[in-house]
């Protein structure tokens, strides 16, 4: 008798004990980010190891008017959509475009930043644009928009050869090594880079109208919330600031930065 | 979304199809040469190892030794990235064959060794008793037995070698598990991750098991 009580007071204690825990859990869910660290001026690591950039600032001030903590788990660019699926991570970001192929899979929320593909070179490579590209190798990021920009024109430029890389960092040690000629990415990530170094020059703009967001799981309830947060992010200038922060100049008043727009879909 | 939707999505399967297939022809490309040059580079090492002099003996253990250390990985980045600062440039197959093989060789090398040392002493004796040459011994005598013994631990490390060449996605090689996450990136859609596992299992199959048959038929001959 005794020993059933005991049996039955720690099981309701037990039950109890997880019910308040599940109910702490749920009030204080931390709001788990996906980004590909590394990706300047984005996300990256500053010299102490803290995460920062551009979409950590927007990432810690969504998450600050959620009422959530915010837990950021580094992820390669490629793994970033299936984290989402599969719902390892709340949202993902790392200047991921809006294309219409990936609306059919994931929800973004409103874009935040308009941005084009770019060609860098080395300085003494005395390449000035794609027009010297013939035969000569590129390289790109695997799966990125560049990817996809590099495979449709391939016949018209005459590339030699694409070679698809994991990230910057690889890319940009092939490139001044030689083993690549060119490198074909997002704009503002290679202007970012290459700012302080006089070896490496984005040699051509390559205009693609590409816009940048937050994704997620298909119909996430959590896309709205995060859109209509951006709404008001952006009339109260916050993104403004952010886009001063960390390009140096405040964005146009056309642009995705300043503009409210809708959230987008398939 | 649902599981089935994500992970086994077929229309997103027959999309990336080619992407794979393209992607499984390099594979195996490197594959089969990195084997091959693994497996003479090993014998020779192997005899090296076992009957050179002095000084080569050393190194070749130090070889084995320092290959079936080192990451594989690293070999592979030291080999794509580093090695240009020596002026020494190697496109990205050669690159991955240059990696896999020499690990691949210190790998077969000490399977072959192992071989060898279990032929018993009687046989190099009779050979040396017959009049046999070193080298007709070694290759009419003593391999033709070893090997033998060690076709299931080679198949084992052909395996490997194989599976291995996932990594020469990082010398931006696009292997079959690179034109997986390409295309995963290019649907949003993890489906062809999932398309790449199984072209894997099915190329990978049959020599798995030929292993256990051929450790089956071994087994029961030597009793």
């Amino acid at each position: 008798m005794l020993r059933r009580n005991f049996l039955k007071s720690s099981v309701i204690g037990a039950a109890l004990a997880m019910g308040v825990a599940a109910q702490a859990q749920a009030q204080a869910q931390a709001l788990t980010v996906g980004a590909n660290i590394g990706n300047v001026p984005w996300e990256f690591q500053d010299e102490s190891g803290a995460f920062v950039g551009f979409e950590i600032d927007l990432v810690n001030e969504i998450a600050t008017r959620l009422g959530r903590e915010v837990t950021i788990e580094n992820i390669p660019f490629n793994g970033l959509f299936s984290a989402v699926q599969s719902g390892r991570i709340d949202m993902a970001v790392s200047s991921i475009t809006i294309t219409s192929a990936r609306l059919e899979e994931v929800s973004f929320a409103q874009p935040y930043y308009d941005s084009d593909q770019s060609l860098t070179v080395t300085a003494a490579s005395g390449l000035t644009g794609l027009a010297d590209l013939s035969g000569k190798v590129i390289g790109v990021d695997t799966g990125s928009t560049g990817d996809m920009w590099a495979t449709e024109h391939e016949a018209e430029y005459g590339f030699g050869e694409i070679r698809r890389f994991e990230g910057l960092a690889p890319a940009m040690l092939d490139l001044v090594n030689g083993g690549i000629d060119g490198y074909i990415s997002d704009i503002p990530a290679l202007q970012y880079y290459s700012k302080d170094k006089p070896e490496i020059v984005v040699a051509e703009r390559i205009p693609t109208g590409e816009r940048y967001s937050i994704m997620f799981a298909k119909d996430a309830p959590l896309a709205a919330e995060v859109n209509a947060i951006l709404t008001d992010l952006k009339n109260e200038g916050f993104l403004a600031a952010t886009h001063e922060k960390w390009f140096g100049a405040a964005p146009e008043d056309t642009t995705s930065t300043v503009q409210v727009m809708d959230m987008p879909t398939p | 979304m649902d599981i089935l939707d994500t992970f086994f999505n077929v229309p997103v399967l027959i999309r990336t199809f080619p992407m794979l297939m393209w992607g499984l022809w390099v594979t195996i490309k490197i594959g089969v040469v990195s084997i091959v040059l693994g497996l003479v580079l090993g014998l020779l090492l192997a005899l090296v190892r076992l009957y050179s002099p002095g000084v080569l003996q050393g190194l070749a253990r130090v070889y084995i030794n320092v290959m079936r250390s080192i990451p594989l990985l690293v070999l592979l980045i030291l080999i794509y990235y580093a090695l240009p600062f020596l002026g020494v440039r190697l496109s990205p197959f050669m690159s991955s064959v240059a990696a896999l093989s020499l690990v691949s060789a210190a790998y077969t090398a000490e399977i072959f060794r192992a071989g060898i040392e279990a032929i018993p002493k009687g046989q190099f004796e009779a050979s040396g008793a017959l009049g046999l040459s070193p080298r007709y011994m070694m290759v009419d005598v003593i391999l033709p037995q070893a090997i033998r013994i060690v076709i299931p631990p080679l198949t084992n490390n052909c395996i490997n070698v194989l599976k291995d060449t996932a990594l020469a996605s990082v010398v931006a090689m696009p292997d079959l598990l690179k034109q997986a996450t390409q295309a995963q990136a290019v649907a949003a859609n993890p489906s062809p991750l999932i398309g790449a596992a199984i072209i894997y299992v099915a190329l990978l199959w049959p020599m798995v098991s030929m292993v256990s048959r051929l450790e089956r038929r071994f087994g029961r001959a030597d009793r």
